[in-house]
Parts: C-alpha cells; sequence; structure tokens
C-alpha cells in the first residue's frame, strides 16, 4: 500500500504550460479522480505519476520517496489505458502474466496469480484468444487483469472506460468500484466523465487549463463548488447561473438579477459568506436545476418564485423544464407528474439553502 | 528477326534450363536476393529503431538515409563502379591510409563480382525500407509501449517481443517489394559489371535482353520472361491474397 | 514487491541514469556511421567530379581538389566538340524531358480517372479490375518487352520519345490508378451522392467535386512517376536507340564508350547530372516522396 504525493509541480510541452504548481495529497487507499474538460493536464499528470513523462519542476513523491528519476517499471505502479494498450501479437495469457515474467517471478507464482486474477475478473476462459478475438468489454477486463496481477502499490486509470458503450460502461464502473473496496490499493483515476468521477472517487480533483481548481469529496465538490468553472462542469443538467449585484438593506444582504423587471430581490440571508460582499459588489447567484420545487413550505430557507416553462423534456423519470427568468434561461428538474403547459405561470419554491454565491471579478466562491 | 509462329512451345523451356547461362544466372540471383533481402531488411529495421528514439536530427538524417533512392541504378552503378575500381577506388584509399596490403579486387574478381552487385543495391535500397519500418512504427498505439514500460520490459525487450511482432505486414510488404526488385534487377548489373567478368555476374534480367536484342534468340528470351513472369507471380499473388483479406477483415 | 527501500531505489536510480548516457552516446554514434556510409558515395562522385585526371591519379578517392574545376561537367553535359563519336548528355537530357512530362500528366490524368470510377461508380467485377491493377504494378519489365516491342512496331512508334511516352504510360497506369483508388476510396461516398442529386454528372463530379481536393495524391503521384520515368534505363535502352535515347541510356553509353584514356571524372559529372533533377525532386518534396514509397507498399 502507498502514499503519493505531488508537490510544486510544473510540466511545459515546448513553451506551452501544461500543469501549472499542482500539489496533490493522496492517503493510502484512497481512490482519487482527476476530472476535466480535455486539454486540462490531467492525462499529463498521470503520465508523470507513472514516470512515462519528465517532470520540469517540483517533486512526486511515492511512499515520501522522491521518484522523480525512477524509472516506471521501479515505481511499483500499474496502468490501464484507454485504447487497452495490449500487445496484439501476444495471447491474453501472455498478456497477462508479461509484466511478471519481466520482473523474474517464479513460474508457481505467476500461474498462481494468473489463475486468481482471471478468475476474479471472469477471464478465465479467454487465456488463448489472441486480443483481436476479444470484445471491448473483454479486452478492459484483460486491461485490468494485467494491471491486477502486478499487485502494485498504485493503481493508474487513464480513460479506462470511454471507449465501452453506455451499458458496458456502468457495469464495468461498479466492477472497479467494488475492486477498490476489495483490495484497498490507492487508485488514481482520469476522466472527463462526472458521473464516473462522483461515483469512483473519495475525492475528485478537478482540473482546468493545468491547475487543480478544487479538491474534495464528490459530495463537497457538488454542493460547494469553490469557482464557477467547478460549479458549471460538475452537474447535468448544468447549474444556473446568474448575474447581478448585491445589495444591503441594513444586515440584509440580497441579489439584484441584472436584468430583473418587477423589483423582485433574492434574500441571501440563509448563505454564509467567507467573505462577506460590499453594496453594489458585481456576483454570480447559482443554484441547481433540482432547487427549483414545488411549493413546500418545510424548507427553511426558500423564496416563492412564478415561473413560465418555455421548453418542457420528458426525460423518463423526470420532467426537465426551461423557464424565463430575469432574462435568463434556467433549467428545473422536476417530478415529471408535475402540471406545466408552455407560456403558463406555475409557483415554485426556489430552495436558498444551498445556493453558491461568486465574486463576477474573480469567478471564485465568496 | 521475323517471328515464325509454329508451336516450339515446352521445347524452349527445355533448351532453357539446360542453358549453361541460364542456371548461372539463377544460381547468381539466387546469391544475391537472400543476400540483397536480408541486408536490407537488417540495416532498414536497425536504422528506423535507431530514429525512433526521439533524435532532434530525425528529419535530417532521415533525408540523409533515403537519397539514394532517388537516384537511379545507372547512377549507382557509375558511382560505385568508380568507387571499387580495383586500382584506384577503395583500395588504394586503404592503401594510402598505411594499410599497404589491402586489397579489394572484388569488381574483377569471378569469384566476388556478384558481391559488389550486392553492396551497391543495399546502399541504393535499404533506406527504403528504414522509411517502411519507420512508418510502421510511427503507426504502433503510443499506449501499448507505455504499458510495456510500466510491465518493467527494457527497451532491448519491448522491440523484440511486443513492437516487431506487431510489424508483421510491413516485414511481408518489404520482403515483397525487395524480392520484385531483385528479380527484375538488370540496371545495376548493366552499369555496375555488364554480367562480367565473363558471366560471373550474370542475371536472369541480363540474360534475357541479351538473348532478346543482341542475340535474337526470341524462344529462349520468351521463356526466361515468363519463368521471371511466374516466379513474380508465385510471389505476389499470395501476397496480395493476404493483403486484401487483411483488409477485409480490418473493415 | 518489497516497499521502496531508499537506498535501493537510489542505486536503481543511478545506473539507470549512467546507463541512459551510454546508450544516447551510442545511438549518435551508430546514427553517425550510418549517415557517413550512405552520404559517402555521393561526396565521392562530387569530388572526383572537379579534380583533373592528374590528381585523381595523384590521390585517392577521399582527397579535395587543388583547385574547383567544373570543366568535366561542361565536357559531360556539352561535349568536347572535337572528337567524332564524342558523347555527350544535352540532347538526351531534353529527350528525356520531353519523354516525362507527357508521360507524367497522362498516366497521372488517366489514374485519377481509374480510381474515380473504380470507387465511386462501383460496377460488378471492380474489384477483380482493380486486383488486376495492382499485379500490375508487380509484373517484371521484362516480360512485357517482346510483345511492347511488336505492339510498338505496329504502332510505328518504335525508337521515337513518342514510343517511350506510351510504354510509361501504360506500364505507370497500375501505379497511378492504385495510388487514386487508395486515396478516393476514403473520401466518403456522400459527397458524390449530394453532387448526383444537385444535378452533376460522372465528368463534372470528377473536374468539380474530386480534383480539387486530390491535391495531396496528386503530388505524391507526380513525383512517383517522374522518378521512375526519368530513372529508367531498361525500356529506354529496349525501345530507343542513338539520338532517342533518354538520358540515363546515354549516361551508360557514355560510361562504356572508352575511346581513349578512362575519364573518370567526366563519368561522375555525368552521373551526378543525370541525378540532379529526382535529387532536387526529393529534398525539396522528400515528404510526398516517402508518402509515394509507403503508399506504394502498403495498400490501403
Amino acid at each position: 500500500m502507498a502514499t503519493l504525493k505531488v508537490s510544486n509541480l510544473t510540466k511545459n510541452f515546448g513553451s506551452t504550460l501544461v500543469l501549472k504548481q499542482i500539489n496533490l495529497d493522496v492517503s493510502d487507499g484512497e481512490f482519487i479522480v482527476l476530472l476535466g474538460p480535455s486539454g486540462c493536464g490531467k492525462s499529463t499528470l498521470l503520465n508523470i505519476i507513472a514516470g512515462l513523462e519528465s517532470v520540469d519542476e517540483g517533486e512526486i513523491l511515492i511512499d515520501d520517496y522522491v521518484v522523480n528519476r525512477v524509472e516506471p517499471k521501479d515505481r511499483n505502479i500499474a496502468m490501464v489505458f484507454q485504447s487497452y494498450a495490449l500487445y496484439p501479437a501476444m495471447t491474453v495469457r501472455d498478456n497477462v502474466i508479461f509484466g511478471l515474467k519481466q520482473r523474474k517471478v517464479s513460474k508457481e507464482q505467476i500461474e498462481k496469480s494468473l489463475q486468481h486474477f482471471s478468475k476474479m475478473l471472469q477471464i478465465d476462459q479467454l487465456l488463448d484468444r489472441k486480443p483481436a478475438q476479444l470484445s471491448g468489454g473483454q479486452r478492459q477486463r484483460v486491461a485490468m487483469g494485467r494491471a491486477l496481477v502486478r499487485e502494485p502499490h498504485i493503481f493508474l486509470f487513464d480513460e479506462p472506460l470511454s471507449n465501452l458503450d453506455a451499458k458496458l460502461r456502468v457495469e464495468m464502473r461498479h466492477e472497479i468500484n467494488k475492486l477498490h473496496e476489495q483490495l484497498g490499493t490507492t487508485m488514481i483515476y482520469v476522466t472527463h466523465d462526472q458521473v464516473e468521477a462522483m461515483s469512483l472517487a473519495t475525492r475528485i480533483a478537478v482540473m482546468n487549463e493545468g491547475i487543480i481548481q478544487q479538491i474534495g469529496t464528490p459530495q463537497k465538490i457538488y454542493d460547494q463548488p469553490n469557482s464557477v468553472f467547478v460549479a458549471d462542469f460538475i452537474g447535468s443538467p448544468a447549474i444556473n447561473l446568474i448575474q447581478g449585484t448585491v445589495s444591503k438593506d441594513g444586515a440584509a444582504l440580497s441579489f439584484i438579477p441584472d436584468q430583473q423587471k418587477d423589483g423582485d430581490k433574492i434574500p441571501l440571508s440563509g448563505y454564509s459568506f467567507e467573505t462577506e460582499p460590499g453594496e453594489g459588489q458585481k456576483i454570480i447567484f447559482g443554484f441547481r436545476p433540482e432547487h427549483i420545487r414545488l411549493p413546500d413550505t418545510s424548507l427553511k430557507s426558500q423564496m416563492q418564485v412564478e415561473l413560465k416553462p418555455i421548453l418542457i423534456e420528458l426525460t423518463g423519470y423526470e420532467k426537465e423544464i426551461t423557464f424565463e427568468f430575469h432574462g435568463n434561461e434556467i433549467t428545473g428538474r422536476l417530478p415529471r407528474h408535475v402540471d406545466a403547459e408552455l407560456g403558463k405561470s406555475i409557483t415554485f419554491s426556489l430552495d436558498l439553502s444551498e445556493i453558491s454565491i461568486f465574486d463576477s471579478a474573480s469567478t471564485m466562491r465568496i | 528477326m521475323l517471328p515464325r509462329y509454329e508451336f516450339w512451345g515446352i521445347n524452349q523451356h527445355f533448351r532453357l534450363w539446360s542453358h549453361m547461362r541460364w542456371s548461372n544466372a539463377v544460381e547468381n540471383l539466387l546469391i544475391f536476393t537472400i543476400l540483397f533481402v536480408g541486408i536490407c531488411i537488417l540495416i532498414g529495421i536497425i536504422l528506423s529503431i535507431l530514429l525512433d528514439q526521439k533524435i532532434r536530427a530525425e528529419g535530417f538524417l532521415r533525408t540523409v538515409y533515403l537519397y539514394p533512392m532517388a537516384l537511379s541504378f545507372i547512377v549507382t552503378g557509375t558511382a560505385w563502379k568508380w568507387i571499387l575500381n580495383p586500382t584506384m577506388g577503395i583500395q588504394k584509399l586503404f592503401r594510402d591510409w598505411g594499410f599497404t596490403d589491402f586489397t579489394f579486387d572484388w569488381l574483377v574478381n569471378r569469384e566476388m563480382s556478384i558481391y559488389t552487385i550486392v553492396i551497391a543495391a543495399v546502399w541504393q535500397s535499404s533506406g527504403f525500407v528504414m522509411a517502411l519500418f519507420l512508418a510502421g512504427l510511427r503507426s504502433i498505439d503510443d499506449e501499448i509501449i507505455k504499458a510495456a514500460k510500466i510491465d518493467g520490459a527494457g527497451l532491448y525487450s519491448i522491440y523484440i517481443t511486443i513492437i516487431l511482432p506487431m510489424l508483421r505486414p510491413v516485414f511481408m510488404s518489404s520482403i515483397v517489394i525487395l524480392l520484385h526488385i531483385s528479380i527484375k534487377s538488370y540496371d545495376l548489373v548493366i552499369a555496375l559489371t555488364a554480367g562480367g567478368p565473363g558471366t560471373s555476374s550474370d542475371m536472369p534480367a541480363l540474360f534475357m535482353t541479351q538473348m532478346a536484342f543482341h542475340r535474337s534468340e526470341i524462344g529462349l528470351a520468351s521463356a526466361s520472361a515468363v519463368m521471371m513472369f511466374l516466379t513474380v507471380l508465385a510471389i505476389v499473388v499470395p501476397y496480395l491474397y493476404s493483403e486484401l483479406r487483411r483488409q477485409d477483415a480490418g473493415r | 514487491m518489497p516497499a521502496a527501500d531508499p537506498q535501493q531505489m537510489e542505486a536503481v536510480e543511478r545506473s539507470s541514469a549512467r546507463k541512459r548516457t551510454f546508450f544516447r552516446w551510442l545511438l549518435f554514434l551508430l546514427l553517425g556511421l550510418f549517415a557517413i556510409y550512405y552520404l559517402a558515395p555521393m561526396y565521392v562522385m562530387i569530388v572526383t567530379s572537379l579534380k583533373t585526371m592528374e590528381e585523381i591519379r595523384q590521390g585517392n578517392l577521399m582527397t579535395l581538389p587543388n583547385e574547383i574545376m567544373f570543366d568535366s561537367w561542361k565536357t559531360a553535359w556539352s561535349g568536347r566538340g572535337y572528337a567524332a563519336g564524342d558523347v555527350f548528355l544535352r540532347p538526351f537530357f531534353w529527350n528525356s524531358i520531353k519523354m516525362v512530362v507527357p508521360a507524367v500528366f497522362i498516366s497521372t490524368f488517366l489514374g485519377a480517372l481509374n480510381g474515380y470510377a473504380l470507387t465511386k461508380w462501383r460496377f460488378k467485377g471492380d474489384n477483380l479490375i482493380f486486383l488486376m491493377f495492382l499485379f500490375g504494378c508487380f509484373i517484371p519489365y521484362q516480360a512485357i518487352l517482346l510483345p511492347m516491342a511488336r505492339t510498338l512496331g505496329i504502332l510505328g512508334i518504335a525508337n521515337s520519345i513518342t514510343g517511350l511516352v506510351v510504354v510509361h504510360t501504360v506500364y505507370g497506369l497500375s501505379f497511378t490508378t492504385m495510388f487514386f483508388r487508395n486515396y478516393y476510396i476514403s473520401i466518403p461516398d456522400e459527397m458524390i451522392k449530394a453532387a448526383r442529386i444537385d444535378g452533376a454528372g460522372f465528368f463534372k463530379i470528377f473536374f468539380k467535386v474530386l480534383l480539387p481536393i486530390s491535391a495531396p495524391i496528386i503530388v505524391v503521384t507526380v513525383i512517383w512517376q517522374f522518378t521512375g520515368i526519368w530513372n529508367d534505363f531498361l525500356f529506354g535502352s529496349s525501345f530507343s536507340f542513338g539520338e532517342a535515347a533518354p538520358i540515363q541510356v546515354a549516361l551508360n553509353n557514355m560510361v562504356l564508350t572508352s575511346t581513349s584514356v578512362k575519364e573518370y571524372n567526366v563519368d561522375m559529372a555525368a552521373a551526378f547530372i543525370a541525378g540532379i533533377p529526382t535529387l532536387l525532386v526529393y529534398v525539396f518534396a522528400g515528404k510526398y516522396f516517402i508518402r509515394g514509397l509507403t503508399a506504394g507498399s502498403v495498400k490501403g
């Protein structure tokens, strides 16, 4: 078992800075997901941890030992790739045991590990086939088997599920989750899929433009995003963000949307500011689609709103309804029995207990 | 040379195969082919792997290794004929450098003349094999090499056990193309040795044109052309067949 | 696997760093040696062509000329002007140009048309026809020498540049067709369908839709054909004599005719002149040259 520490890591490709001052502390047994849009540097970070890319500045520590100049094979890691990266000329068996053979593990030990893990992954019937004869899901299992038999201290996953179809993806996600529970090994997992991130991670590191924007538990990332980027990136349908200003009425703060018409104010008394904004400060007011609720007086902090649907989409279990709200389009996520008609106002409760407020200039949470 | 249209048929082939010059030419072709194909593939693989190591000057070096391919076999032969010149060529160079006993007279040596053709042909064509293999190496999924590195394979075993087996189609293409070049090799022999000394570096292609255009032995010429054609057929048809099947499977 | 032991890790680190530098040096050494191997003949050719025969006899392959003299180049290009039977390259160089330009143009154009028909107007047996074209790439020249000689004779264009243009066009068609077929097969059929619905016919689609997007493969094909035809010797020597000969034949004659003393400097200058056009193409369009080579072997 192992810990991993990345400190002040910087990486350039030519003149482009792909990673800027990355700090990451992973304790033993954690499942860290690096989440971000493509080109955010998450795969580069993973490759550097694996030793496949060099470090420009900063340090990588595995079990408190600086491994910057240690070869990938000596780092005691295993990696699963997006393209599976199986060796096409070898059988499944040879693919799986290749790493053990390189390490001169005894024949009996190899056979034992092979049997154990191929049963665990249900690939024991496929051992004599070539990768080309396998389906996508089977290849994925073999790729995992190849990583597992090595019994590494850290597992690295580079978008391992993105080549699978939707159904298999869910299945393999469960499988990986179970594996983590069974083995308790430290895992680092790169993906751009927020559902994977939310369901697998003990902590998520959201990355953008070479910077870790926020690290935290999935719950924390979802409920209290620390920037507009994180708020907007996590959650589907996306969070509703409305530009406006702060108005101070004695001690009571409220929010005035930029394009509001009828003098509505949204009270901000239920929100605990980290730094209290001043009168007239430009802010962004964010609330998630599920915070538009059917009228409910039991909510401890709420506001009644009249909303007119401009688009209604049934997603199966729910209805996603788009409303006009002070010149913005906002989305609500409502039970499907809600009686909505285009252009007909309905009264809802806007739940104010879990909103997020960001400063317009810095786009950071305040 | 007015052709007489009579069925002389298979007799020409008997005449051909009992012809001393022909069997000598075929033997030379075998020696030449084995060496030429073998050395070209070897050099091609080595060069492509060396160039694959993220070299800064790769573009320049690739240009240098491949430029002989742009030259004709006649130009190649003319240049090497001078370099291999038994008195004033490479022999004199080494003697001037202090190896006073150095002798290199393969060009006029009946035993060795066929090897001079190998030397020049390898110089001209090995860069081509390098280009093919380099293209093959570049088409390999980067993640496979990463996976092998993490699995603990050294550079040597990555190439031997993983990458080269993946390049089987490139091997096939290279071998077929080199075989094809060697079967029809004519220009280089003409320019370098003209088949000599005597007929010691004769080749089937040379035999054929000599019979056709200098000896008016149209029958023998045709028979030998048919032989060459059949040989190519035997090599190319299975190759094209497997190539097309591979593509169909890939689709 | 034991947990990382710092001391052991350090040792691994140091030895792997040392190994890396060693291999780096070995790598550059090998690459350099190969570069010398490929460049040396070119160096010898150029140096020899610039020397006088006296210098050649005195020195060796590698020695530089005392003075750079282009006399042998002049002799190779336009002769000395007195000796009868004086062979020089100028007229044959132009022969080659007169042969190459139309042959390249016609074979490329027909190849494009073939490739288009074979991929976008599929018909029964089209794959068989393509297979025959592919096989045509491999037919040894010798196998078609005699039938071709007869055909040229019947057409009355034996021993002429026109005859050579025909031969090279016919033989080159296999390659050009293969290049264009493999290029056009990757172009979506939807584009052709859209053009047909818009009312374009066979030739209109070819000229207005396909040709404008064919620049890369046209360059590859033109370079391939140019190099192949310029460098050809067998067809040239078989189907043309005397004044109609292309440059490679003239070069070979020049080197072989040893009327008096062998002039190696003139030979080398002549060889270099005969190689210049293809070398220039290679230097300036090397990328396409390589693409042609690899396309010619790995059928897509």
